[in-house]
C-alpha cells in the first residue's frame, strides 16, 4: 500500500498545526462560527444532530493493521468505542468533542491518515474497487491511479472552490464494484487493441435529487494523458458549472444542460492546452506510486485441506459461499467481513472488532484490509489454507455473518438517528428487514439482492441504485418511505423508479415482504435473481402486489 | 396540541449545540443553556423569541447555530418537542443508547 514520504508527513503536520490554532481561536471566541465552519469542514469536521462528527479519509478504502488499530484507539479514547464505515469507503466518528479534534488529527497523522477533503466543494476522497489488486477478473490495479489523483488534487489551488463537491471512482475490472457510473468522474482501467494501458472515462454521473448515469466522454485515454485530461474536465466544470443554484451545481447538471458533445469538445480543447504543462513528472510520480502496490509474495502451500473442511463443516461452507470471492491466485480467496449482523447498525464496528480485523489482516492478509462502499470490510489476500482459522476468529468476534450480497447486506445512511440533513431514519428500517428475513430463514433462498436505504433525497445510502431502493422522507411530520425498483450499481447501472406512493414506518417492512413474496412466486427457477426477474417482468406485478385491494390499507 | 397565547403564534424554545461537545442545548428561563428540553423556556410570543434569538448570536463562544423550534406543554406540564427531528435531538439516536437518553439514565442512577 502507499507509504507516506517525508513531504507528505511535513504537509500533514503543518496542516494539523494550523487547525489546532484555528480550533483554539474558535474556542476563545476570536473566530465566529461563520468564519470557522469552512475551516472545520476542510478538515472533515461536521456538526450533526447530537454532536460533532469527524469524517476520516480512507483513500480508496485501503488501510493496514497499524492504521486500523489507531482508529480503534481513537474510538476508545475520544469517542464512544465504535466507528461507522460509509459509502465513501471512509470512517466516521459520531461523538468527538471540538477540543479533542486536534489531538485526534495528530493521532491520525501518526499513522499517515487525515481527514482533509472529506467535505467541501473540492475533489473528495477517491474511491476504488475494494477488491483492487486481488480480484481474479482484474485487468489492472486501480489503486495507483486513485493514489495519483488523491495526491494531485490534495490542496490543488485551482480546484479548491469548485461549484460543488467532486467525486472520483476507479475500477480495474469490467465487472464494476466501484459504482463508477454514478460518480462525477468514473475511470475504468483498460487496454487498447495494441495492449497499451489507459482509461475509459465517464463523467456526469451522480445520485442525490437528480440521479444520472454517467456519460462516456472518452473511450480510450492513454495512461500518460490522465492528469491533463481530468484537469481539463475540472477546468471546464469550474468555468461553466452553475454556482447560482446549489441543486444544479454538480457536473451531472452541467453535462445534462450543455450536452455531452459540447462538453467533450470543450474538454478536448482545454486538454490540448493543459497537456503543454505536463512534462512527464506525473508519470514518474505514478511509477513511484506503483512501486508501493507490488503484489504480495504469495505462499504456494496449496489449499491445505480447504476442500475437505468445506465438505464437512456446513457453517464454514455457508460463509465461504457468500463471503469469499475469487482471487487471482487460485490458492487464495478474498474475504468480505460483513458489518451487517442481523439487527446491528449497517457499517458500525466496535473498537474491539477493529482490533480483531487488524490482527487478522496482519497475520493472514499481508497487512492489507479495505473498507468497501457497501459498508463491509475486505481481507483481500487470505490463503485458502488459512480460511478456516480466519472464519473461527471472525465468529468469536461476532463478525462471521454469512450474508454478503444477500437481502440483509443493506447499505443504510445514518439517517435521522444522527444526520442533520435527514428527513427520516434509515438504520431501524435496515435492522427490521434484516431481522425479519433472518427469522424467516429465507435469505439464501431469495439469493442475490441489494437493498439500499437513504434517509433523505441526498441519497448517501445509494437508494437509486438498489435493486430495491428505500427513500425516507417526511410527510406531515412523520416518516414516509418511498420504494424504488429497477436500480443497479454495477456495469449495467440503472436508476430505480418509484413504484408508487410511500409507506409509513410501520408499513415499510410488510411492503418489502410483499415484494419478496411476489418475486418468490413469480421467478421461473431459483437461479433467476430479483434483478433478473424485474428486468423480465417490469414494475407491474410488484405494483399490483403492493397497491392491490389487500395492500392498499397499509399504504400511508 | 400547541398552546398559542398570541393568535397564530406557535410556542417555541430556543435551541443550539454546545460549542465544545456539540451537545444539544436549550435556553432556560434563567438565561442558561441547559441540556433538557423540559427545562427550556417556552416562548409564547415572537417578540421575546426573536429577542432571545438575537441575544444568542452574541454567545458564539458558548454555542453553535441557535434556532427557534416549535414546542408545546406536554402532559407532565413541561415543554416538549412537536416534531420528530427535535424528539431525536432531545433524546439521542434510536439505534444506540447514547447521548441525552444515556446521560439521563446515568443521572437516575441506572
Amino acid at each position: 500500500m502507499y507509504r507516506y514520504s517525508d513531504f507528505d508527513r511535513a504537509f500533514l503536520t503543518r496542516r494539523n498545526q494550523q487547525f489546532r490554532d484555528q480550533v483554539a481561536r474558535r474556542i476563545s471566541g476570536a473566530l465566529t462560527e461563520d468564519e470557522f465552519r469552512p475551516l472545520r469542514l476542510m478538515n472533515g469536521l461536521y456538526l450533526q444532530l447530537h454532536a460533532y462528527m469527524l469524517r476520516v479519509a480512507v483513500p480508496y478504502g485501503a488501510l493496514n493493521s497499524r492504521q486500523m488499530n489507531a482508529l480503534a484507539d481513537i474510538a476508545d479514547r475520544w469517542d464512544e468505542g465504535y466507528g461507522h464505515i460509509t459509502t465513501r469507503q471512509n470512517i466516521q466518528f459520531n461523538w468527538p468533542k471540538l477540543c479533542d479534534v486536534p489531538d485526534i488529527l495528530d493521532a491520525l497523522a501518526a499513522v499517515d491518515m487525515h481527514a482533509t477533503q472529506t467535505s467541501g466543494n473540492c475533489v473528495r476522497a477517491v474511491t476504488a474497487d475494494h477488491f483492487a489488486g486481488a480480484a481474479a477478473d482484474e485487468i489492472a490495479d486501480p489503486r495507483p491511479t486513485a493514489e495519483l489523483i488523491r495526491q494531485w488534487f490534495a490542496d490543488h489551488p485551482e480546484f479548491a472552490f469548485l461549484p460543488r463537491k467532486f467525486k472520483f471512482a476507479v475500477t480495474g475490472s469490467d465487472h464494476d464494484r466501484a459504482v463508477i457510473k454514478v460518480h462525477d468522474i468514473g475511470l475504468q482501467l483498460v487496454r487498447n487493441a495494441s495492449g497499451a494501458p489507459g482509461y475509459r472515462v465517464l463523467i456526469g454521473g451522480g445520485l442525490g435529487r437528480t440521479p444520472m448515469i454517467a456519460r462516456l466522454i472518452r473511450e480510450f485515454l492513454p495512461q500518460a494523458d490522465l492528469l491533463p485530461y481530468i484537469e481539463a474536465v475540472l477546468a471546464v466544470y469550474n468555468q461553466i458549472g452553475r454556482r447560482d443554484n446549489k441543486y444544479k451545481a454538480r457536473i451531472k447538471i452541467t453535462v445534462h444542460e450543455h450536452k455531452i458533445e459540447t462538453i467533450r469538445a470543450m474538454v478536448e480543447q482545454r486538454f490540448l492546452e493543459q497537456s503543454a504543462y505536463f512534462d512527464g513528472a506525473d508519470q514518474v510520480l505514478l511509477a513511484e506510486i506503483e512501486r508501493n502496490f507490488t503484489p504480495p509474495a504469495y505462499k504456494s502451500s496449496g489449499s491445505g485441506g480447504f476442500e475437505a473442511t468445506l465438505a464437512s463443516d456446513p457453517i464454514f461452507r455457508s460463509f465461504v459461499d457468500t463471503n469469499t470471492a475469487q482471487h487471482k491466485n487460485p490458492d487464495y480467496a478474498i474475504v468480505s467481513v460483513s458489518l451487517k449482523k442481523h439487527g446491528d447498525t449497517p457499517g458500525d464496528i466496535s473498537s474491539a472488532q477493529m482490533r480483531v480485523i487488524a490482527k487478522l489482516a496482519k497475520t493472514y492478509s499481508y497487512d492489507d484490509l479495505r473498507f468497501s462502499h457497501e459498508q463491509n470490510i475486505v481481507l483481500p489476500h487470505v490463503a485458502k489454507s488459512d480460511l478456516k482459522t480466519v472464519h473461527a476468529t471472525l465468529k468469536e468476534a461476532g463478525l462471521a455473518t454469512a450474508n454478503i450480497g444477500l437481502i440483509s447486506d443493506i447499505i443504510a445512511c445514518p439517517g435521522m438517528d444522527y444526520c442533520d440533513l435527514a428527513t427520516a431514519r434509515s438504520i431501524p428500517v435496515a435492522q427490521d428487514i434484516a431481522n425479519r428475513f433472518d427469522a424467516l430463514k429465507l435469505e439464501r433462498d431469495i439469493g442475490p439482492l441489494k437493498i439500499k436505504i437513504s434517509g433523505c433525497i441526498n441519497a448517501c445510502g445509494h437508494h437509486h441504485v438498489g435493486h430495491i431502493g428505500i427513500l425516507g422522507l417526511e410527510k406531515a411530520g412523520v416518516e414516509s418511505y418511498q420504494i424504488t425498483l429497477g436500480g443497479d450499481g454495477s456495469e449495467d447501472a440503472a436508476i430505480g423508479k418509484p413504484v408508487g406512493p410511500g409507506f409509513s414506518a410501520q408499513a415499510i417492512l410488510p411492503a418489502i415482504e410483499t415484494l419478496i413474496d411476489t418475486y418468490l412466486d413469480l421467478r421461473g427457477d431459483p437461479s433467476e435473481s430479483f434483478r433478473a426477474l424485474f428486468q423480465r417482468l417490469g414494475m407491474t406485478p410488484f405494483k399490483h402486489a403492493l397497491y392491490g385491494q389487500e395492500a392498499r390499507t397499509n399504504a400511508a | 396540541m400547541a398552546q398559542p397565547t398570541h393568535i397564530g403564534f406557535q410556542s417555541k424554545v430556543l435551541t443550539a449545540n454546545d460549542l465544545i461537545n456539540g451537545e444539544v442545548v436549550y435556553l432556560s428561563a434563567e438565561g442558561q443553556w441547559v441540556k433538557a428540553f423540559a427545562n427550556a423556556k417556552l416562548f409564547t410570543n415572537d417578540v421575546a423569541a426573536n429577542e432571545a434569538s438575537a441575544q444568542a448570536e452574541t454567545q458564539q463562544n458558548q454555542i453553535v447555530s441557535a434556532f427557534l423550534t416549535n414546542a408545546r406543554i406536554g402532559q407532565n406540564g413541561v415543554p416538549e418537542p412537536t416534531h420528530m427531528r427535535e424528539r431525536f435531538r432531545a433524546n439521542g439516536p434510536s439505534n444506540r443508547f447514547l447521548g441525552k437518553q444515556a446521560d439521563a439514565a446515568r443521572l437516575r442512577g441506572e
